[in-house]
């Protein structure tokens, strides 16, 4: 079997149920996605939730699907959104995302979002670790305008956030460092904030850690946990498509393998 | 000369080092404001940092140029876009959106060269680990195939029509596929994991102390 036809194998099992959206099957809720959905749902209507934005194109598809329902997900539960990012790669994704999930919310519920009074997004600020111990602080310390340039403190989805602390829940969709580990070690625990993230299959089992812990009282991991996500949210986007291609995607490894076994002993 | 080269760069990570540690379990003002400070002295160090990594960047290359190297079209097509980004950021004052909200010239690039550039980079991964996986993975002991046991159950379990099926074969009332798969995740795998995870941690800690204190001095370069 030469590599060109593995490559060739790989293309066809990955685009297929991504082109005509078929179903190999009905998609189960891991308990950690359950987790990340329950604590979603727990917030009261009309809190204001942080949403931290740390990854890069390179992590975008995998996380990208998860941000989307998510933000869906807050908007549906009348909870007001306050977003920033640690990394320098993050805001244009973040505007992207906001921006097309909000005006698609609207489109459909027929409901008025603004910006500033129902969600904002407060922009990259370097300094990784130092920023969050500084957002434990005060939020207008660290973010004096927001990323459009307005004063963070004369928007009014601020006007009972001071700090950190302020959060009921915080959402991080993180693809590495700064990230989840770094918000549970510099924020979370200090300040006793309920977290939960969205992550690649890359950094997904070192933090399973912190499930059993419960510091993270849920995750979604990657493509799957996207589409397990979405079936909890009730609505059908990339990560069902997603779940597809991979799940047939790992199903042909595991074939390439038993068969690399057997053909070349 | 000696202390300028060592002596001084070593007091300064010393001082520099504890300061900055102590900052963090201290909830004072001052502390708020050293870590800012010190925060915008590494970003504009990183910047300065930045700016003569680019500028070797352009000399090495523009000299592969002029030499006509093998492969200096590479060098070429990279001083171009480099110049091209350039020229885009300056022009969109650094913004990635302009005024009305639409995307600037270095927002577009971002957003329709890097963002896809990127990803198929990523995507690549793909058919490097099908192709490794028929080709390298080889169970030629009972330790390999505990692995590949380990990661096909990981695998399957995780499939939606695979735990259908084990349902139909093993019966409603059994215990879930997805039950083994969590089972695995939560405990040997965890185990594994919090055992590198504490060995990383407790490696950067006496990294950071000999560092701080002045025992490794490698980072110094050679006397």
């Amino acid at each position: 079997m030469t590599r060109r036809f593995i490559f060739l194998l790989v293309a066809i099992v990955m685009i297929l149920p991504m082109y005509f959206q078929f179903s190999i099957g009905k998609v189960h809720a891991s308990p950690s996605t359950k987790g990340y959905y329950n604590a979603i749902e727990k917030i009261p209507e009309g809190s204001t939730v942080l949403v931290s934005f740390d990854f890069d194109p390179g992590s975008k598809p995998e996380i990208e699907p998860t941000a989307r329902a998510t933000i869906w997900h807050l908007l549906r539960r009348n909870v007001k959104i306050v977003c920033m990012s640690l990394w320098e790669t993050a805001p244009v994704l973040a505007v992207e995302i906001l921006g097309s999930v909000t005006k698609q919310f609207e489109k459909q519920t027929g409901k008025k979002i603004e910006y500033g009074k129902d969600w904002c997004y407060l922009g990259f600020r370097p300094g990784k670790y130092s920023v969050i111990v500084g957002l434990g602080e005060s939020i207008y310390t660290q973010y004096r305008t927001d990323f459009y340039g307005k004063k963070t403190d004369e928007l009014p989805i601020m006007k009972d956030i001071k700090s950190l602390k302020d959060f009921p829940l915080l959402i991080d969709f993180g693809a590495g460092n700064p990230g989840p580990e770094t918000w549970i070690q510099m924020a979370t625990d200090k300040f006793k904030i309920d977290f939960i993230c969205a992550t690649t299959a890359v950094v997904e089992p070192t933090y399973q850690q912190y499930i059993s812990t419960g510091q993270l009282k849920g995750m979604v991991g990657a493509m799957r946990g996207a589409g397990e996500y979405e079936q909890l949210v009730g609505i059908n986007d990339k990560g069902t498509a997603g779940v597809n291609a991979i799940s047939l995607g790992q199903l042909l490894i595991v074939v390439l393998i038993i068969l690399g076994n057997i053909l070349k002993k | 000369m000696v202390f300028l080269k060592r002596n001084l760069p070593l007091l300064i990570c010393f001082v520099g080092g504890l300061f900055f540690a102590l900052t963090f379990y201290s909830p004072t003002k001052f502390s708020s404001y050293s870590r800012d400070m010190g925060s915008n002295a590494f970003n504009i160090i990183s910047a300065i940092g930045t700016f003569f990594g680019i500028l070797y960047v352009i000399v090495y290359n523009v000299d592969r140029v002029r030499k006509g190297d093998k492969g200096f079209g590479f060098s070429l097509i990279l001083i171009v876009a480099l110049f091209v980004t350039f020229v885009s950021a300056l022009f969109s004052h650094g913004e990635y959106l302009t005024l009305e909200g639409q995307l600037s010239g270095i927002g577009w690039i971002f957003m329709y060269m890097y963002v896809p550039l990127q990803a198929t980079m990523f995507s690549l991964l793909g058919f490097f680990i099908a192709s490794a996986a028929y080709r390298a993975f080889r169970i030629k002991n009972y330790l390999s195939l505990i692995l590949f046991l380990t990661a096909t159950i990981v695998i399957l379990g995780r499939i939606p029509f695979v735990n259908d099926l084990y349902k139909l074969v093993a019966g409603q009332h059994a215990i879930p596929l997805s039950e083994y798969v969590s089972w695995i995740l939560q405990n040997p795998s965890m185990i594994a994991q919090r055992a590198i995870q504490i060995g990383i941690t407790l490696g950067m800690v006496v990294v950071s102390i000999k560092t701080i204190l002045g025992i490794d001095k490698s980072w110094l370069g050679k006397e």
